[in-house]
This record gives structure tokens, C-alpha cells and sequence, in this order.
């Protein structure tokens, strides 16, 4: 069975390094593994030493790591929105004239990016398709990056109302069921009035084809969401060392348990370690040659690192202590310590391995 | 030099995580300070800035947070209720009728909608705004993350293209006029001083250019940290350290601050040369310094918009 672990997180916490690094550590313990990314940042291809990374799996070179034993392998795939809503109109539309017809309308192709929940909706669809593909042990998701990380869970719910057809029926049958009758054809009256008669039509049309496929996709989204709460899957949430992340922490493991889900580890990212014993500004010496004033600068800037060092490792401190509280202690947490400048090579990626072990 | 303040819009864009909500209350603030009425409208429903600065959750109406600077968060829905009365003359019964399914559903599914609607607020209160309410110098909307934030720029144009008659195109035409207007209108992308958000930034820019000409008007590099080493004599400096140095521990932190500095200085290389090859003419880029502490608190707010006011040459 093929094992799902789940990054989540707010945008601009390093999640993407970080599935990354969680994918390459286990292809390094010999399994087959595949990182599924929704951003399409360029220096993760650069780190993984690819082009650029497509709808398609592409095969990660891991020689140049030259690690010892029998390790696995490691694919990179990343999420294309339009054409995986696409392949999923194609492959469920009752005919295929059906679903030409719904590619070709005015709104479809708006909505299809833009629909309230739809890039998450459209990852975890993605992830089911790998899951099918049966071709690897473990896939990392990397989620779209959103304001709270609890997101993520909500959006199938949000998808799946759009396909229970009520929109259509509505809009097509203003007339039937009494009360709502009366209220839905109000509300086309007054769409109407303001929205005008064209765009009505094309909306109604719209409504009439993808209802046309939501059986299918309501189906699907049951057994896509489906994946999301068996053992095989995964939870990780990743969060900077910050105090003012720990409500969100806390609701998400909420949110989790509300599903009947845990939380498996929370990966606190780019934590500044508390620097080991460090000469002091007056033991420094200048280069030979220098003269006191031109090193004075540096002797003040030298001095100054193992404070701010120190500093920053007591706030991040104080902080992981509330992000742990907030995850009822139960929670493994993992600190991934910060790399100065950035993580930009495979051995980068691969030198986070250590901070990263599922068991 | 016209100051970016003298515009009525800003829209502040940027990806997730860079600090919009923070940059666009600090130029809110930073108008204030000028003596301008401003408002820092948050959409979707978003409370972050109340939330941040001691009010309690979001509200559609106008709440001060400082002299002559309020705060409005904006749903779909509320806005076009408040179009409803405002252009169709609509009585109080159509409240029902446009909280429904049929019509939550209807915004919340058609592309645009949301955001037309909520434009469409944000034009009449600067072009119209009703008798008792504030007459606005400057708004400042925090708007979606990277991507998104674009697409609030064609959403008028892609309105206008679904709807060929009607209230909601004139509307549509009458946000478009606004928002390629770049006398009344700019957009702010914020970004951090890293090469990733500067990459995505440069991305970014290219979309917001393509759905508004010329409509950027600065760029803010947020959390920028000062050079922490001297720009000269790295190499025999750390020859120095590393000679009297029995643990490593402090090479190692001279090596990280380079390699931070040096990060730095690329991305600021980066974004400069991005925007020249793009733009033809870079926009002015500020920088907002990096707060020490983790959290920002309510003077922070107040901290930020001094050194915008000062960057910016607001009069």
C-alpha cells in the first residue's frame, strides 16, 4: 500500500523545501518516492537538478549524492491546475461531446482555477491519481499554500457542494419546491437584473454541463477524500518559530481531530541553534598587515554574531514552547534548524534528512 | 516627485507569508501621518487587521485605528447587498433573497463575481461616496496572495467580456476605467529580500503588468535585515578567526552571516535587474526593516509607517 505523508502550512514557511528534503530523505532509506509540488519554484528544480518540473513524474538523478547502500529512487511531479481539471472533465463527462462543450464555455475556464477550493480539491485528485498509479511507496504532498493551514481539510467539502447540482436545479427549475421555489426565483429575477439575460444563459449552460459530471466527480471526491483518513496517510504541519503561529497550530490539529486524524510531527523550520562556546571581540586578532581601524568594523561585527545568534535561538525557544502547547504535547515536534542563505543544491536537501525521519 | 500616497488606490499584492497586511496598514498609517484620510480595506472576509491591532473581529462599516485612518473588511455578500440598495434600489426584503442558497451559490461559483463585487465597493467609495459617509483621500487594499492578487486586476475585464449588457457590465467598465487609471491607481508588490519570494515576485509582476500597464508602482522589500559584516577583506579576516578559533563555532557563525549578506545582496541584484529587463524603467523599491521580535505589535504598525512616510517623501 502506498504511503501518504501530508505537508501542511501556511504560505512562505519553507513547505516546499521541506517535502522536498521529507522525499529525498526516504528515497534515501531505499524506498520509492515521489514529492507531488502545487508552487512552481524554480530553485526547488534547480535544487533537484532538473529543468523545470511538469504535469508529468520526472525521475530526480540522486548520484550525485553519492550515498552509500541500497537507496530508492526519487520522482518530482508538479500540480498543473487547468489540465488536471481538464483530464477530469474528459474522463467523466457522460459523452465526449459533453465535455467539449463544457471545455469551450466562458466560464469554464475561469473556473476551473478559481472555484473556492478548487486548487486544493484538484491536489488531493492529483495524489489520488499517483495513489492509483501504484508506482511508489510513499507520496509527499506538498499543499497549495493558503492563510490557514486548516484549509486544506475543508476544501473536498467546499468542491463537493458545487457538484451536488442544487446550483442547476435551481436555476433551471426556479419554479418547483414551494418556499425555495419562491426564493430561487427571486434570485434569478434579481441575478438577472443585475448580471443581465447573456450572461444568465451562459452561466445556466455552465451549471447544466458540469452537473452533467458531478455525479462522477462527486464520487470521486468521496473516494479522493477517502485517501486523506486511512493509516497510510500522513499528517505534517510546518511552521516558522513563531509564537503568533500557535493558534493556527492549535486548530489544525483540531481540525485533524474533528476528522478523526492525527497530527504526526510538527516541523518547525529555520530555527537558529544556540551557538557552542565562541571567542569574545577582544580575543580576535586583526589579519596581518591590518591596521587596528580597518578591523575595528569587524571586530564590532564579529562581536555582534554570537549575541544575535544567541538572542534569536532564546525567542525561537520561547516560541516552539507555545507551538508544543499548542499541540496538546502529544506531538512529536521536529526543529529544522536554518541554513543561512537558503537550502539551493541536493546535498542541501539532503543534509536536512537527519532533522526529517518518519518512523 | 508625485508621491506613490498622492494616488487614490493602492492595491497591495505579493505572496503569502511576505507581510501585504502589515505593508498595506503601514501605508495606510503612513498616509495618515500626512494628514490624508485613509482606509485599509481587507477582502474576503479577512480580519487580520482589526484582529492585530486590538479590535476584535472583522466588520463591513468603517472602525479608526488612528487619527484619520480606518479599517473595512469586505465579503461579496455585504457588497452586493450594498450595490443592490445603492444601484437598484432594492427595499429590505431583498436581504433574504440575496443571503439565499440560490444567490450564495451563484456568487460563489461564478469566476469573478467575488471580486468584481467587492471592487465595485471599493470604486464607489472612492468616486461616490454616499453623503455621511468618509470621503477617502487614499485606500489601500490588502489584496490576495501572488496570483490571485493578479486576477483581482482582470476580474473586471473578465466580467466585461461574460456580461454584454447590464448593471454588472457597466460596473465592470467602470472598475477597469479605475484600475488602469495609473493617476488614481497603483499596485504595491511586497517581497522579502530571499531569492525564492524575489523569483516569485519577478513572476508576479509580469502577470500584474499584463492585466494593468504600468500599473506598478513600487516594491516593497519587507524584513530587510541590515548587512551584519563590513563589505571588504572577508577571506583574510576569516583566515584570522579560524587560526585562534578551537571550537569552529565562531567561523561558522562568520560564514552564515556572509552567506546571509550575501543572499541579500543577490536578491536585491536580482529584483533590480528583473524589474529593469521587464519594466524598462525599475519602479522605486523600498525597503522596511526586519523587526527584531517575532511578533508585531501596535506600535510596529505606527514604527513601519514612519520609515514608509520618510521613504516615500510623503508631503
Amino acid at each position: 500500500m502506498t504511503a501518504i505523508a501530508v505537508c501542511c502550512g501556511v504560505g512562505g514557511v519553507g513547505k516546499t523545501t521541506l517535502s522536498a528534503a521529507l522525499a529525498l530523505a526516504q528515497a534515501l532509506q531505499g524506498r520509492r518516492v515521489i514529492v507531488l509540488t502545487i508552487d512552481p519554484a524554480r530553485r526547488l528544480a534547480d535544487a533537484l537538478g532538473v529543468p523545470q518540473l511538469g504535469n508529468t513524474p520526472t525521475p530526480i538523478d540522486l548520484r550525485p549524492l553519492e550515498a552509500a547502500g541500497d537507496i530508492g529512487t526519487l520522482d518530482a511531479v508538479m500540480l498543473d491546475r487547468a489540465r488536471t481539471f481538464d483530464e477530469l472533465v474528459e474522463r467523466f463527462a457522460p459523452s465526449r461531446e459533453q465535455a467539449a462543450r463544457l471545455l469551450a464555455n466562458p466560464y469554464y475556464d475561469a473556473a476551473r482555477t478559481r472555484l473556492s477550493g478548487a486548487h486544493e480539491y484538484l491536489a488531493i485528485e492529483k495524489l489520488y491519481q499517483l495513489v492509483e498509479a501504484d508506482r511508489w511507496d510513499l507520496i509527499v504532498l506538498d499543499t497549495p499554500p493558503s492563510q490557514h493551514a486548516v484549509d486544506f481539510l475543508r476544501a473536498p467539502d467546499r468542491m463537493r457542494k458545487l457538484f451536488d447540482g442544487s446550483v442547476y436545479t435551481a436555476l433551471t427549475n426556479p419554479g418547483g419546491g414551494g418556499l425555495l421555489g419562491g426564493a430561487a426565483r427571486r434570485a434569478l429575477g434579481l441575478i438577472t437584473r443585475i448580471a443581465g439575460e447573456s450572461m444568465l444563459a451562459d452561466a445556466t449552460e455552465f451549471f447544466k454541463l458540469l452537473s452533467g459530471v458531478a455525479v462522477a466527480l462527486e464520487e470521486r471526491g468521496r473516494a479522493v477524500a477517502r485517501v486523506l483518513h486511512t493509516d497510510a496517510c500522513r499528517f505534517f504541519l510546518v511552521t516558522p518559530p513563531r509564537a503568533s503561529e500557535a493558534e493556527d497550530v492549535s486548530g489544525f490539529v483540531r481540525d485533524l481531530a474533528r476528522e478523526r486524524l492525527k497530527l504526526d510531527a510538527l516541523i518547525v523550520n529555520r530555527v537558529v541553534e544556540r551557538p557552542a562556546f565562541v571567542l569574545g571581540p577582544d580575543d580576535l586578532i586583526a589579519p596581518d598587515g591590518w591596521t587596528e581601524a580597518r578591523f575595528a568594523p569587524w571586530r564590532a561585527a564579529i562581536g555582534a554574531l554570537p549575541t544575535e545568534a544567541d538572542d534569536e535561538h532564546a525567542r525561537h525557544r520561547a516560541a516552539i514552547e507555545h507551538l508544543v502547547a499548542a499541540t496538546g504535547r502529544a506531538t512529536p515536534v521536529w526543529q529544522v534548524p536554518e541554513v543561512p542563505g537558503g537550502v539551493r543544491t541536493l546535498h542541501g536537501l539532503a543534509a536536512l534528512a537527519p532533522h526529517l525521519m518518519i518512523g | 516627485m508625485r508621491s506613490l500616497l498622492d494616488r487614490r488606490l493602492l492595491l497591495v499584492t505579493g505572496k503569502g507569508g511576505v507581510g501585504k497586511t502589515t505593508v498595506s496598514t503601514a501605508l495606510a498609517l503612513a498616509a495618515a501621518r500626512t494628514g490624508r484620510r485613509a482606509c485599509v480595506i481587507e477582502l474576503s472576509g479577512q480580519e487580520k487587521v482589526p484582529l492585530w491591532l486590538g479590535l476584535g473581529g472583522r466588520q463591513f462599516r468603517p472602525r479608526p485605528i488612528a487619527e484619520g485612518c480606518d479599517v473595512i473588511s469586505l465579503t461579496a455578500m455585504e457588497c452586493l447587498e450594498d450595490f443592490g440598495h445603492r444601484k437598484l434600489h432594492l427595499g429590505p426584503l431583498t436581504s433574504v433573497v440575496l443571503g439565499g442558497r440560490v444567490m450564495t451559490a451563484f456568487v460563489d461559483t461564478l469566476p469573478g463575481f467575488h471580486d468584481l463585487l467587492q471592487l465595485g465597493k471599493i470604486e464607489n467609495m472612492i468616486t461616490e461616496p454616499k453623503s455621511g459617509d468618509t470621503a477617502y483621500d487614499l485606500i489601500v487594499v490588502d489584496a490576495p496572495a501572488t496570483g490571485h492578487g493578479a486576477t483581482l486586476l482582470q476580474a473586471a475585464q473578465t466580467m466585461t467580456s461574460l456580461t454584454r449588457v447590464g448593471p454588472f457590465h457597466d460596473l465592470a467598465q467602470t472598475i477597469a476605467r479605475l484600475l488602469t487609471d495609473t493617476a488614481r491607481t497603483g499596485v504595491v508588490v511586497v517581497t522579502l529580500p530571499e531569492e525564492l519570494p524575489v523569483s516569485e515576485t519577478l513572476d508576479l509582476v509580469d502577470l500584474v503588468d499584463e492585466a494593468a500597464p504600468n500599473s506598478l508602482a513600487t516594491v516593497v522589500v519587507n524584513q530587510a535585515r541590515p548587512r551584519a559584516l563590513p563589505s571588504d577583506g572577508f577571506d583574510e579576516v576569516r583566515a584570522a578567526v579560524a587560526a585562534i578559533d578551537p571550537t569552529g563555532a565562531l567561523v561558522s557563525l562568520l560564514d552564515g552571516a556572509s552567506d546571509r549578506d550575501r543572499a541579500l545582496l543577490q536578491a536585491f541584484d536580482t529584483l533590480r535587474a528583473g524589474l529593469l529587463e521587464r519594466l524598462g524603467v525599475a519602479p522605486p523599491i523600498v525597503s522596511l526593516p526586519r523587526l527584531p521580535h517575532g511578533d508585531l505589535t501596535r506600535d510596529d504598525a505606527f514604527a513601519l509607517a514612519a520609515v514608509l512616510g520618510r521613504h516615500l517623501g510623503a508631503k
